[in-house]
């Protein structure tokens, strides 16, 4: 009888399916929707010392409407996107354009933009830290050369959340570039001959034929680069732990510091519900007007 | 002076020399086919001609202009691509007007060229259309409209019909001929296909290996071809060279010149090729060479068969065995293959 379930499972398609994916499923499940279920579980519902639970949604977004942490963290984090997502990605492209030319040294170029994006956040953090530091720092004894006395950049609230950003620009722009590079080549080359033919102005040809037909690559790295702007923080732990008070804190950073930390779990769910709604926005207006704009070959 | 001009021009890839030493004189409003095979340097010489590519040492020149360094907007010349170079995110309209708006032509001129350039290719009703919708030979048309809108007295075109069907090909053959005639367009054309060159251009100017083999009318280079490459290359198939013995010179005789007869040159029927209208017969001399004879319609030869070949002494070729070049026809020296047995 064994031998006739085992065969019937042999001859199913179904079975097999279910089975090969299996391994990804458990995995999934374990480590993304388990947790993410639990964790708009807990921004729903409380467990209080007597072990019963209540719904607390309305407790929590009370907590959150009055927490200037929060609102601190939320207007940092989108000046740092509305910052740093445009500037790397048009650093990103004038850099793209420059090493798709032909000229000596171009491979060194591009190597030395790619760079960057080779380096783990914290390390490059670390670098930068030395670049910030009050008085052996790099900026400031460049400065120190012109006479101009440099300002504590991570210490002082005023510039903290600036310096982040640099750094952040610096790293992801050479990573966008690739992005762009890859999308400048894939142009057949007669394209590009048929332009040069048929408009003499560079930016005309920039406006009008390389620029749409970057449109999926602008897309993509749009996206990509607000996920990045909301979901990369490792630098906030080495330059300066979202300070100081709370001058260069972002959300994800706060929600670290909320479950981690001050191990308010419950609090941290709803903010973290609070960034994937922001995210899921962000996406849903990209795809919304981009449709039109983007063309796809 | 001529309208085109090329002097002394070569082009070096690193150590591969792709052009040597080219002259070319082309008159306003002639067709000029560039011919030969793949790899001579045709493609390399028509991208020089546009400014694409910048050439090692030699000078252009337009109407007695030294255009040598300037870009190739700057030149007036248009230029069909083999790949037809639309842009894919632009319309066929906007494709057509890319240039002008580029020029910032004004816009009743615009609207004037474009709907002149849509009525002589007629794509009027396609002009909204991607080119991605459109088929092969409407793209064809669609770029064909773009170098006529750009009003520049040179249009270059790179194998422009190699991507449609044999019939589609026919049909633009006398539709490209035509328009240009109307257009009065100097017109320098590059393909590898004999047929285009010999049915469309006044003058072809056939490459082999980065050098000019020989310049002349379609007429001219069937006729009189001054070298081996040349015989070989024009008319298919292609021209039989061989040697006879007590002979100097290499002898030329086309296949469509040679006929079967009762005495002249012996040899052995090897096999046949049946074409229709002709067969392709392939025979091999007493020495082994191989020669070719077109015979009218349908006709077989057992294997081994004895023929006998025999042509005119106007239809002969001889070219010298080491220059490779034709050496002049000595009406005295019978060379009649009755003569020779």
């Amino acid at each position: 009888m064994p031998n006739t379930l085992l065969n019937s499972m042999r001859s199913s398609n179904f079975a097999f399916a279910w089975m090969l994916l299996l391994p990804a499923m458990v995995l999934l499940s374990c480590f993304t929707y388990f947790p993410a279920f639990s964790a708009f579980y807990n921004s729903l519902f409380a467990t209080d010392f007597s072990g019963a639970r209540h719904f607390a949604l309305q407790d929590n977004l009370l907590d959150l409407y009055y927490d200037p942490v929060f609102w601190r963290a939320l207007t940092n984090n989108l000046w740092y996107a509305l910052i740093t997502v445009p500037a790397s990605m048009i650093l990103a492209l004038v850099m793209a354009l420059w090493v798709n030319e032909k000229f000596l040294g171009r491979s060194l170029l591009r190597l030395s933009f790619f760079l960057p994006t080779m380096l783990p956040m914290v390390a490059a953090a670390n670098i930068w830290m030395f670049f910030y530091s009050p008085n052996i720092g790099l900026f400031n004894r460049v400065l120190a050369v012109f006479g101009i006395q440099g300002a504590n950049w991570l210490g002082d609230p005023s510039t903290a959340l600036w310096a982040t950003m640099l750094l952040a620009i610096w790293k992801e722009a050479g990573f966008f570039m690739i992005f762009y590079l890859a999308a400048l080549q894939a142009i057949p080359s007669e394209l590009n001959d048929a332009a040069r033919l048929e408009a003499p102005g560079y930016f005309y040809r920039l406006r009008r034929f390389i620029l749409p037909l970057l449109g999926p690559t602008t897309l993509f790295v749009f996206i990509n680069a607000v996920i990045h702007a909301f979901k990369v923080v490792d630098h906030l732990f080495i330059l300066t732990k979202g300070g100081p008070n709370n001058a260069s804190t972002l959300l994800l950073y706060y929600i670290y510091e909320t479950a981690f930390a001050f191990f308010d779990a419950g609090y941290a769910a709803i903010l973290t519900m609070v960034l994937l709604l922001l995210l899921g926005l962000c996406s849903a207006i990209q795809f919304a007007l981009s449709h039109k704009r983007v063309h796809y070959r | 002076m001529s309208y085109l001009q090329l002097q002394d021009l070569n082009k070096h890839f690193g150590d591969f020399q792709a052009l040597h030493n080219i002259e070319l004189s082309i008159e306003r409003g002639e067709f000029v086919a560039l011919l030969g095979p793949s790899g001579c340097g045709k493609s390399t010489l028509l991208r020089i001609l546009a400014g694409l590519e910048a050439p090692s040492s030699g000078k252009m020149l337009i109407g007695g202009r030294d255009v040598t360094s300037l870009a190739p907007s700057q030149r007036d010349i248009s230029m069909v691509f083999q790949s037809y170079a639309l842009f894919p995110h632009l319309s066929v309209k906007e494709n057509i007007l890319f240039g002008l708006k580029a020029r910032k032509v004004e816009k009743q001129e615009r609207q004037r060229r474009l709907d002149e350039a849509l009525e002589l290719v007629s794509l009027g009703e396609q002009q909204h259309k991607l080119p991605s919708q459109l088929s092969g030979g409407q793209r064809q048309r669609v770029a064909l409209a773009r170098a006529i809108v750009s009003q520049h007295p040179i249009c270059l075109m790179d194998e422009p019909l190699s991507n449609l069907d044999a019939k589609l090909r026919a049909d633009m053959r006398s539709e490209l001929r035509s328009l240009q005639q109307q257009l009065g367009l100097t017109l320098i054309y590059v393909t590898h296909d004999q047929i285009e060159a010999m049915s469309m251009a006044d003058r072809i100017v056939l490459l082999s290996e980065g050098q000019v083999q020989q310049v002349g009318s379609p007429h001219e280079l069937y006729n009189q071809p001054q070298n081996t490459f040349t015989a070989r290359f024009i008319g298919s198939p292609a021209m039989n060279i061989f040697q006879l013995p007590g002979q100097q010179n290499q002898l030329g005789v086309r296949p469509e010149h040679l006929r079967l007869s009762s005495q002249g040159l012996s040899c052995q029927a090897l096999n046949t090729d049946y074409h229709g209208e002709n067969t392709l017969l392939k025979v091999a001399l007493e020495d082994q060479q191989q020669i070719f004879i077109k015979v009218e319609r349908f006709q077989q030869f057992a294997p081994g068969q004895q023929l006998f070949l025999d042509w005119d002494d106007q239809d002969l070729h001889q070219f010298c065995h080491a220059k490779q070049q034709l050496v002049a026809s000595n009406a005295t020296s019978s060379l009649n293959p009755a003569g020779l047995n």
